[in-house]
């Protein structure tokens, strides 16, 4: 069996009295693609979080291509070699980038620390944009002129930048239209077929998890409640709280039902 | 006469090159008791045609067309005819239920607040119907939650503060915009019950704005699509799957993934969804729509009537698909 990209073992996160991640272990393979799915407050976030180093683990361990990535990383190459194996694209593409910058120079920061030369730089982020289905005339928009879609375009780039080896999706579709949306899905299966990049998609949303994930985990308040195969899950959950998730979403036919609100 | 007739309607508002058109001849019509739900993208004017029943609208802006509640003109209506038309007639409830209700005020002053200036009535009276609606929206410990301030409510629980503040008086119709977004699927289908149970215990009216189309046609009666400040179908809620015929319509539908199984591909529409502000020769959908012929592209498509439902759409007898 191939060597796991990303483990997670027995991950847990406190903010003072509350526990917000509790004992949360996952692997995922090269090239793979875990779905995490939970409501608020269920630790999704957090997870993926702790996985970019933006939170620091209180007890636990992640690796991520063989290294131990549970403390933050120290000194600039550390983070340089993690940056290459792992980037995150966050959900609302309006607040992701910087409106003072060009979608050209957003591209071409992150390649230059990369260490790419100027040569190598231009043709890159050419590829970049080629690459996420824009025109090569957008490196010389700033964010203001592009839409909801094409901003997400770019923070996909963006984050394909280092040639990572896996891209979480914090909810990255979820802030956009139905006809985007879709758009931006054939999008990033197109480029997994291509690149080989892993996914880890975070995400409430059932039908976009079934069609990006292969596995899923589903948490609820910090805690994995029920894990497998996403058609198999999705089809036949095991766990009541997987199976209220299931039954909460409009399909034809369907009714609302009173159930519990916290 | 029906509850709340629209007519021709069109709303112009301010924007930097002068004026904008965002509503292009919205035409509809709410029965008494019924549920409409319309549902659009962005920009598709789905929220401005809910405001502009309400009255609620941006600065500078302005109308034509009618809006016409129980045979009366709301356009025409006086600052105090309008304030009694929002607190008695119609009730609205938003997104977001954080920035519709005043943060630093207790709950309780928020659903006394209306009874009180509005409708005259005591601060006991109004207090005690404001429990009343409270354990009427599933609130445990009605009398507690009153002295709370906003932020220590859950987001499901304040739209149920948003909700049974819309009780209070007993509105004839109700406005709904995306009440449910900002919301987990699970508690979003717990608020949906329990606007579905209320609505009907009443007889209320119910306009429900959202981008969901499953959701709507779950909850309400009559359908209505819209594209570019444009309604391009209407059609009854429990044919939206098997009898809609609009191309921008069926699209939508095919556009989102599925929950029972997994396409390769999804089929995305192309282009991005145009804003009513854009100039339009044709059918807006034109540039989008994997059908369009010649007339599309110069002729606005009349709208057609066919079986319970209404299509704008040049090759609406084209048998597009098969149509059960």
């Amino acid at each position: 069996m191939t060597e796991p990209l990303i483990v997670a073992r027995n991950l847990r996160k406190e903010y003072d009295d509350l526990v917000a991640v509790d004992d949360v272990s996952f692997e995922v393979a090269p090239g793979g693609s875990l779905g995490i799915v939970g409501e608020s407050g269920s630790g999704k976030t957090t997870v993926a979080k702790m996985l970019v180093g933006l939170e620091r683990p209180t007890a636990g361990r992640i690796e991520i291509a063989g290294t131990d990535c549970s403390v933050p990383a120290r000194g600039w190459r550390e983070r340089s070699r993690r940056a290459r194996s792992l980037q995150i694209v966050f959900q609302d593409p309006y607040s992701s980038l910087d409106p003072r910058q060009s979608v050209g120079d957003a591209l071409r920061e992150v390649l230059v620390v990369a260490g790419l030369g100027r040569d190598r730089t231009e043709a890159r982020a050419r590829e970049l944009v080629d690459l996420v289905g824009m025109p090569e005339r957008v490196l010389g928009s700033r964010p203001s002129a592009l839409s909801g879609g094409q901003r997400q375009r770019v923070a996909i780039a963006r984050a394909l930048a280092t040639e990572p080896r896996c891209v979480i999706l914090d909810e990255s579709v979820a802030a956009l239209d139905v006809s985007i949306q879709a758009q931006i899905l054939n999008l990033l299966a197109d480029i997994r077929e291509r690149t080989g990049v892993a996914y880890i998609l975070v995400s409430h949303d059932l039908a976009v998890v079934r069609h990006v994930t292969d596995d899923v985990i589903v948490m609820r308040n910090g805690a994995i409640v029920e894990r497998g195969e996403t058609g198999t899950v999705l089809d036949d959950p095991q766990h009541p709280y997987t199976q209220l998730l299931r039954e909460s979403v409009p399909r034809p036919g369907w009714v609302p039902s009173a159930g519990a609100t916290r | 006469m029906s509850l709340l007739e629209v007519e021709g309607l069109t709303l112009d508002v301010p924007v930097d090159s002068g004026n904008g058109r965002i509503l292009h001849g919205v035409d509809l019509t709410v029965e008494a008791g019924s549920a409409m739900g319309i549902v659009g993208e962005s920009g598709s004017g789905k929220s401005m045609t809910v405001r502009t029943v309400a009255a609620l609208l941006p600065p500078g802006a302005t109308t034509s067309g009618t809006v016409s509640f129980e045979g009366e003109q709301v356009t025409g209506m006086s600052s105090d005819r309008l304030r009694r038309y929002r607190s008695s007639q119609v009730a609205m409830i938003f997104q977001d239920p954080r920035a519709a209700i005043n943060p630093v005020r207790k709950v309780g002053n928020f659903l006394i607040e209306n009874a009180v200036t509005n409708l005259g009535w005591s601060r006991s009276r109004a207090r005690e119907k404001a429990i009343e609606v409270l354990r009427e929206v599933g609130i445990n410990d009605p009398e507690r939650r009153l002295d709370a301030f906003p932020s220590e409510l859950s987001g499901g629980l304040l739209q149920r503060v948003m909700i049974a503040s819309t009780l209070l008086y007993e509105p004839q119709l109700l406005l709904a915009d995306e009440p449910t977004t900002a919301l987990d699927v699970t508690t979003q289908s717990a608020v949906m019950a329990l606007i579905d149970r209320l609505r009907r215990e009443r007889g209320m009216a119910m306009v429900f704005v959202t981008h969901d189309l499953e959701l709507a046609a779950a909850v309400c009666d009559t359908i209505l699509v819209m594209y570019a400040g444009r309604i391009v179908e209407k059609v009854p809620a429990s044919e939206l799957h098997e009898r809609s015929r609009h191309p921008y319509t069926r699209a939508l539908l095919d556009a989102r993934p599925r929950l029972d199984g997994r396409e390769s591909r999804l089929r995305a529409i192309p282009g991005q969804p145009l804003s009513g502000l854009e100039d339009v020769t044709g059918c807006a959908f034109a540039a989008r729509c994997p059908f369009a012929l010649d007339i599309c592209r110069t002729d606005d498509p009349p709208v057609v009537v066919v079986d319970d439902g209404e299509v704008r759409c040049h090759r609406v007898h084209d048998q597009l698909w098969e149509v059960s």
